[in-house]
């Protein structure tokens, strides 16, 4: 197999991709029903054409012998497989080291208004494991609402709430800081 | 040994340098400092060194390289060029330029049609190439967006690499100076990284490259007609696809089409050939026929985009010819380190030197040939780009992203210089031009990563450095566009310092605002900044607190140039919440979003 053939045949596909991308947002939008059809008419187009290009192409004469092409012996090919595990190794270590902890982890606190009086008051953990938070909601000076809240990392809480007269403000205790949000 | 086991051999090497940066990332992410981290990079180094041997060493060898294993060469130092760029973030895509496309592919995503909003990014949407090519994979496959993208932008980089090769090889006759060539085009400062990332410009190149391939079939004074007709359509189609995904690449090949023709009419062995200039001249009219149609109907917006840098390059070429050089921003950037800057100049100073050779080899044996000689003259565009960065200010990033491109003929230029051409010197290298190309080689490859990207404060993935590009990008900064995606309506204009700039304007799918570094630096919230904030339309405004802690590495903390004291005290970042009517809507400790819809002047 040559690099050049390969080279031409993906490179006009993603090219045909683009251009056939083109149309379909014409037409239909691009779902994968149009992306579907579009494959199917593109591969009989080529077959077709492939065939009528076979039988109408004069009979060449033979090429002649490729003395330099890439013979495989068990030495090329001892050697290729080396290649393939070393590069295997790098891209399993590549991914094993992308998912190692790095931070400490964090929480976020919000409390955004909604419609009229209501705001949502949300908290999401990313420290690792499972983690207990302390939750106060203030209104007018005082607290409106507490919670004590397990969650584990990726989890989410968050409620509506009512706002009053003089704003909320909402005190999240992490295992490392104290955040804070107003309304 | 036979050629074949040189190759596999030569396979090995590279894939051990491939193992090597592997490990050396790994290091970085483990995150040790001292001697450990110096032995990290002093490891990177190694493995990019393996990685260039292995063609250096066949290229440079006693023998002349085979025609099979020449190209498969290339394509396997195509192939761990581009595993060196995954394994820096093989997690999910790191790269600026990648989340600002990923919006753009949202988008087409969620809405099904082309052409939709980005934010970030106006100019994207109007050359969706890579953004069609990924959704078509994800739609036919049911791959997720990440390992899609990472599909298409590595078959892109493996055309680029295989394309280059087959025209070098071409142009040179001999798989030797296609080989040389390749090898000193993928040692240019954004090949291994920014040109392949899963941005535009990555799938535009393939195109770009096979574009010139076709014409040069299609031009062939021995094509038959079949055979030309064939290519031109090949051409006509590779051109289109170009146009489509990628402005700057869409121009350059108008303009390097342009300079085949008018390399063709001097040619002595075309003068006469009208089939030599005229197609070269019909192609590149019809594709600037094209980009001109693309500009004009579709992304009328590509000329304000483009043109500040333009505009800034006139500029400075006239404020350089009267006796003034570029000035730098006020806030300055961390210090390069000394090797790192020693590497830049001596790769300039090397290709400087090198290309009259090569312009000599080509005008001595390859003068009737209109390709070669439109590939020698295109090298002198060298010249300016390294005189850019001494005359605008973003002289830097302009030549950098100009070397893609420049690269192309300088790596034939260059190849022809030190490897020559046969049948005179190339089929047996003498001992001394070995040794001199092996160490332009190391030249060229320690200026190529010096100048290239990452940068040097990120050159091994894991550290965290605020505003630092991909450094300045960790969990918790996701996480805050994430939360802007997920609880906010779409389009809400932030101010916000410049990594949470990008995110919030890609991931967050938010409306980012330039230009308003003004209200984060002061000790007091005053009336011009109220004003401001009331001119913009600014909604939401992100206070992130290690911009407090460490110094911007290249000078700036914001998305543009700026007068703002780097790093920012940390009262003039708490100034909103002492200010009535600015509320506190988020908090994840770092990072802090005020809420201006409720004080006087925001609406």
């Amino acid at each position: 197999m040559r690099p050049d053939r390969a080279m031409w045949a993906t490179g006009l596909a993603l090219a045909c991709a683009v251009l056939a991308g083109l149309v379909l947002n014409l037409l239909t939008g691009l779902t994968r029903l149009s992306w579907g059809i579009a494959l199917a008419i593109g591969v009989t187009a080529a077959g077709a054409g492939l065939l009528v290009a076979r039988r109408r192409a004069r009979p060449e004469p033979a090429p002649p012998v490729r003395t330099d092409w890439f013979r495989v012996s068990p030495v090329t090919g001892g050697l290729l497989a080396l290649a393939a595990v070393l590069a295997g190794g790098a891209v399993w270590l590549g991914a094993a080291s992308a998912s190692w902890p790095r931070a400490p982890g964090f929480a976020q606190l919000w409390l955004v208004p909604g419609h009229g009086t209501s705001a949502t008051l949300g908290v999401r953990d990313s420290y690792p494991g499972r983690h207990t938070f302390q939750l106060v909601l203030s209104g007018g000076g005082k607290a409106v609402g507490r919670w004590t809240l397990t969650l584990a990392d990726g989890q989410t809480w968050q409620r509506t709430v009512t706002t009053a007269a003089g704003g909320l403000s909402a005190t999240l205790t992490t295992p490392d800081q104290e955040l804070k949000v107003t309304s | 040994m036979t050629y074949a086991n040189k190759t596999a051999a030569a396979v090995a090497v590279l894939a051990a340098g491939v193992l090597a940066i592997s490990a050396a990332y790994a290091v970085g992410r483990a995150g040790p400092g001292g001697s450990a981290h110096e032995a990290a990079v002093a490891g990177y180094w190694a493995g990019q060194a393996l990685i260039f041997a292995a063609p250096a060493a066949l290229v440079l060898g006693r023998e002349r390289p085979a025609e099979a294993p020449a190209a498969w060469l290339a394509v396997a130092l195509g192939l761990a060029t581009y595993l060196v760029k995954y394994l820096y973030s093989p997690g999910g895509f790191q790269f600026s330029d990648e989340f600002l496309h990923l919006r753009t592919l949202a988008s087409l995503q969620g809405t099904h049609h082309l052409f939709g909003v980005n934010d970030a990014l106006p100019v994207s949407p109007g050359f969706p190439g890579i953004e069609i090519a990924t959704s078509a994979l994800t739609d036919l496959t049911g791959l997720a967006v990440f390992p899609a993208g990472l599909i298409v932008a590595g078959l892109a980089h493996l055309i680029l690499t295989t394309a280059l090769y087959t025209l070098f090889r071409q142009v040179g006759g001999d798989p030797r100076i296609g080989l040389a060539a390749v090898t000193v085009y993928a040692t240019s400062p954004h090949f291994q990284v920014f040109d392949a990332i899963f941005g535009y410009q990555t799938l535009a190149l393939a195109f770009f490259a096979l574009a010139l391939l076709a014409l040069r079939a299609a031009t062939r004074p021995d094509a038959s007609r079949g055979r030309a007709g064939a290519a031109w359509t090949l051409a006509a189609v590779f051109a289109a696809a170009t146009a489509v995904t990628h402005h700057v690449t869409s121009y350059i090949l108008v303009g390097t089409t342009i300079l085949i023709a008018a390399a063709a009419l001097l040619a002595k062995d075309t003068r006469g050939s009208r089939r030599a200039y005229l197609g070269p001249a019909c192609f590149a009219a019809g594709s600037a026929a094209l980009v001109a149609l693309w500009t004009g109907l579709v992304v009328p917006g590509t000329v304000s985009y483009l043109s500040p840098a333009v505009s800034q390059l006139s500029d400075g070429f006239r404020s350089a010819l009267s006796g003034h050089m570029a000035q730098t921003g006020s806030t300055a950037p961390l210090p390069t380190p000394a090797a790192d800057r020693i590497a830049s100049i001596a790769v300039a100073a090397l290709i400087m030197v090198v290309i009259p050779f090569g312009w000599r080899q080509v005008w001595r044996t390859q003068r009737g040939d209109p390709w070669a000689l439109a590939l020698a003259a295109g090298a002198v565009l060298y010249y300016p780009c390294v005189a850019l960065p001494f005359v605008t200010a973003d002289g830097s990033e302009i030549a950098g992203r100009l070397l893609t491109f420049v690269y192309i003929p300088v790596g034939y230029t260059l190849a022809a210089a030190l490897v020559a051409r046969p049948p005179a010197a190339a089929l047996r290298l003498t001992g001394r031009r070995r040794v001199t190309a092996g160490l332009a080689t190391a030249v060229l490859l320690a200026g190529g990563i010096t100048q290239g990207w990452p940068p040097w404060w990120e050159r091994l993935p894991g550290s965290y450095v605020v505003d630092g590009f991909e450094s300045g990008v960790n969990a918790e900064s996701l996480a805050a566009a994430g939360w802007a995606a997920a609880t906010l309506p779409p389009g809400q204009r932030f101010a916000a310092d410049y990594t949470n700039y990008i995110l919030l304007g890609t991931l967050g799918g938010q409306n980012p605002v330039n230009g308003l570094t003004a209200l984060f630096c002061g000790r007091s919230w005053t009336l011009a900044d109220a004003l401001i904030a009331r001119k913009q339309a600014v909604r939401y405004l992100v206070v992130d607190l290690r911009t407090s802690q460490q110094r911007a590495p290249d000078g700036s903390l914001f998305a543009e140039a700026n007068t703002c004291p780097s790093p920012i005290p940390r009262a003039d970042l708490a100034k909103f919440d002492a200010v009535h009517g600015i509320t506190r809507v988020y908090d994840s400790g770092n990072i802090v979003v005020y809420d201006l819809s409720e004080a006087a002047y925001a609406p």
